[in-house]
């Protein structure tokens, strides 16, 4: 081990560059990666012993460059050139980082969800889509409640809320567990090809269900507020979280190393029962559509109402609810940067845990 | 174990795709002879590898949980020689490759595995055009000259140049994986010049992998296949038109299948893809210094390190500039294709049609019958209780199954 890793593992934020002038470090087994990782835990706190040792054995993750020597090091004559690891890109790092919260993830696991009770003899005989976002974690609770989907002449509902909120909702769902490219990219790609996410798109949906079950049981339902009427139940129905834009990219580079280490049919349930409600207590601005998009995204919400109402679905609401709120304050996109900090905060935080 | 493991570690384009589907088609000819290839399914080892190497393939990694420890397991139980290949593992890390190495049984004191690391190598003359045409069957939309550049960018901090120079830079691949191997454990094996017969580097393959004598069925067709300039040309404007809308199990079955692999692979007259003159010297002071490097290390090459050299291309076209009426040419088989394939699909649709029709018919004919409309009536009648859901418990219990109708 060189004298720069012992500097490190002791909790040293001196940058390589600095140390390699005053002692003149010479050959390191531990790539630049995983040092530049360690050392930003350094500067940002006291990592465990053990959250040290598993830093420098780290596996680089998914697609990138391989372990990288430090610059001034003897030269390999063959393989990627060294480097200063402080001009290592966020993303390079995060490969180090997004490793480690999974193990961590897979690890802690998540509860077991609670049994749902034995399904009520009185109910509104329902099936519940639209935003997965919204619909998702309340058609679990009705579940949990007795109040089990589908049935004899069920009612199709599909909730959603304001367009630029549903693309938030279908982006971070996709995060947590499906995959998807980064927030603007994807924005971008569907700006280009000029369609909504299927998530996201009520219309499309209500077609498909109409085809399914019949015009006159399906219905929208512009606020999730109003379904507990609507579903006759008592008791407040759960909201999803908001989640800062950064902790969602985090969430986005996470899920598919916990995919691999615990596989597809334990994905979801320990992204959305273990990782999401640490994400969700973390502070910053949440999502949000940039101002470029919204000439877009006005257009789409436009053709959205028109083509609900010439198709004459029944309403819950307002379906002036479903058009983009102009925000007057917060929300954004994720930064590499933020989000590298984020994860570096996080390993701190369940190694002191 | 106490046996041999021939650990093939890429690289791609070399005729591995060939070599793992004879021995997975071979599986039970190569065991009547002791030797294993622990394979489930053709890509069982590229499953593995890609949990060794922690890498994300388009979702595919979630069916690799656990797979490099499987086959380890399979490995070490085998007493007898055992293959293991795949291509992508010339990616992996020092640490990666030391941690394969152990799982295999190398160094393992109480029954150490004989561990032989295999590497089938061409020149680069070859490998760069052929991994640019990889690169745009995977939705790449960067132009040839945008690929050689990326390649010359000595950082390689780009997704091409990582992972290209990754999986061919071949005194780096051999650096990161011999560990403590000695050098005569270490085989190379050289993708013969073109023109030379068509079986010698299967017979370098049968030479490595001691497969001499073996009557091996070689009949295949999961040979990666090459494309042509203006076909390249065409699947790259697809990509370009395609990326935003078409989905990757799409992309994969239609595009890179039906239309490359099985449409426009066959159209073998058009100009092929090559090395640009200008970059054949620095191409060729690459290769010299990996040969001069791989001659030091006194590795075992089957074929002959000279052949890494390459020649240089006779003659060249732009592949960004192709001919547009070979394109158009191209672009109308293509249609033709997907024309033949929507028609075989309509025609599989109204069979199902047909055959969903009849079921239909034979339903309600069932649902006419009385003692189903009189059984209906009494479950209907049963769930309105709680006692009559009570006796219908009881009933699925006793007839020994937990089903319950629709």
């Amino acid at each position: 081990m060189t004298a720069w890793v012992e500097h490190l593992r002791a909790g040293g934020t001196t940058p390589w560059a600095d140390f390699r002038r005053a002692e003149g470090d010479l050959a390191t087994p531990v790539g630049a990666q995983q040092l530049e990782v360690l050392r930003r835990l350094n500067a940002l706190g006291r990592p465990s012993a053990d959250l040290v040792e598993r830093v420098l054995r780290a596996d680089l993750v998914g697609r990138g460059r391989g372990d990288l020597a430090l610059s001034g090091t003897p030269e390999h004559r063959f393989g990627t050139p060294a480097v200063d690891p402080a001009t290592l890109p966020p993303a390079e790092l995060l490969r180090v980082v997004t490793g480690l919260l999974a193990e961590d993830v897979v690890a802690a696991g998540a509860p077991a969800p609670p049994r749902p009770r034995r399904p009520r003899f009185r109910r509104v005989r329902y099936r519940l889509h639209g935003d997965p976002w919204l619909a998702v974690p309340i058609r679990e609770e009705l579940v949990r409640r007795g109040y089990p989907t589908g049935g004899g002449r069920a009612m199709t509902f599909l909730v959603g809320r304001d367009l630029g909120s549903m693309l938030v909702d279908a982006w971070t769902r996709r995060a947590l567990v499906d995959g998807v490219i980064g927030w603007e990219g994807w924005l971008a790609k569907l700006r280009r090809s000029d369609r909504l996410p299927p998530r996201a798109d009520l219309l499309r949906q209500a077609r498909w269900w109409q085809a399914r079950v019949g015009h006159h049981c399906v219905r929208i339902v512009t606020d999730p507020a109003l379904l507990p009427d609507i579903l006759r139940v008592q008791g407040p129905l759960p909201q999803p979280p908001t989640v800062a834009a950064n902790a969602v990219d985090l969430a986005r580079r996470v899920a598919p190393m916990v995919g691999l280490l615990a596989g597809h049919d334990r994905r979801e349930h320990l992204m959305r029962q273990g990782l999401l409600p640490l994400l969700a207590d973390q502070p910053g601005e949440p999502l949000a559509v940039p101002a470029r998009f919204r000439p877009w995204l006005l257009r789409q919400a436009r053709a959205q109402r028109e083509g609900l109402l010439a198709e004459g679905y029944a309403v819950h609401g307002d379906l002036g609810h479903l058009d983009p709120v102009e925000r007057t304050s917060g929300g954004g996109s994720p930064s590499v940067e933020a989000v590298l900090e984020l994860g570096l905060r996080m390993l701190l935080e369940r190694s002191t845990a | 174990m106490s046996g041999r493991v021939l650990l093939h570690v890429g690289t791609p384009k070399t005729g591995t795709t060939y070599l793992q589907d004879v021995c997975f088609r071979n599986r039970p000819l190569l065991a009547e002879h002791g030797i294993l290839y622990p394979a489930e399914r053709f890509d069982a080892h590229f499953l593995a590898a890609l949990d060794l190497m922690r890498l994300p393939w388009g979702g595919l990694e979630e069916q690799a949980v656990g797979a490099w420890d499987a086959l380890a397991a399979q490995v070490r139980a085998h007493d007898g020689t055992v293959i293991v290949s795949h291509e992508i593992l010339a990616r992996a890390t020092a640490r990666q490759a030391e941690r394969a190495l152990r799982s295999l049984g190398h160094g393992d004191p109480r029954d150490p595995a004989e561990v032989h690391l295999v590497i089938s190598a061409r020149d680069l003359v070859r490998q760069i055009p052929a991994e640019w045409q990889e690169n745009v069957k995977h939705r790449t939309t960067a132009s040839y000259a945008e690929f050689l550049d990326e390649l010359r960018e000595p950082s390689r901090s780009g997704v091409i140049a990582s992972w290209f120079w990754a999986v061919q830079e071949l005194p780096d691949i051999l650096d990161r994986w011999r560990h403590d191997l000695p050098p005569e454990r270490i085989h190379i094996v050289t993708v013969p010049p073109p023109g030379s017969p068509r079986d010698l580097l299967w017979k370098r393959f049968i030479s490595a992998f001691g497969l001499d004598g073996i009557d091996l069925d070689l009949g295949t067709d999961r040979t990666n296949v090459g494309l042509g300039i203006p076909e390249t040309y065409l699947i790259r404007r697809v990509n370009q038109l395609a990326n935003d809308a078409v989905e990757a199990p799409d992309y994969r079955e239609l595009v890179r299948e039906l239309l490359a692999h099985r449409t426009l692979a066959h159209r073998t007259g058009s100009p092929r893809i090559a090395l640009p003159p200008a970059i054949h010297p620095w191409v060729s002071s690459l290769a010299t210094s990996w040969i001069d490097e791989l001659r030091t290390q006194g590795y075992d090459v089957i074929g002959s390190l000279a052949e890494l050299e390459g020649n240089p291309p006779s003659s060249y076209t732009d592949p960004d500039e192709p001919a547009l009426p070979d394109v158009v040419e191209a672009a109308a088989e293509s249609i033709v294709a997907l024309v033949q394939d929507v028609g075989r699909r309509r025609a599989s649709e109204e069979r199902l049609h047909r055959e969903i029709a009849v079921l239909r018919a034979e339903l309600d004919r069932a649902r006419m019958n009385p003692v189903h409309q009189l059984k209906e009536r009494l479950y209907r009648l049963l769930e309105r209780s709680w006692m009559g859901r009570k006796a219908l418990g009881a009933y699925y219990r006793a007839r020994g199954s937990s089903s319950r109708p629709a």
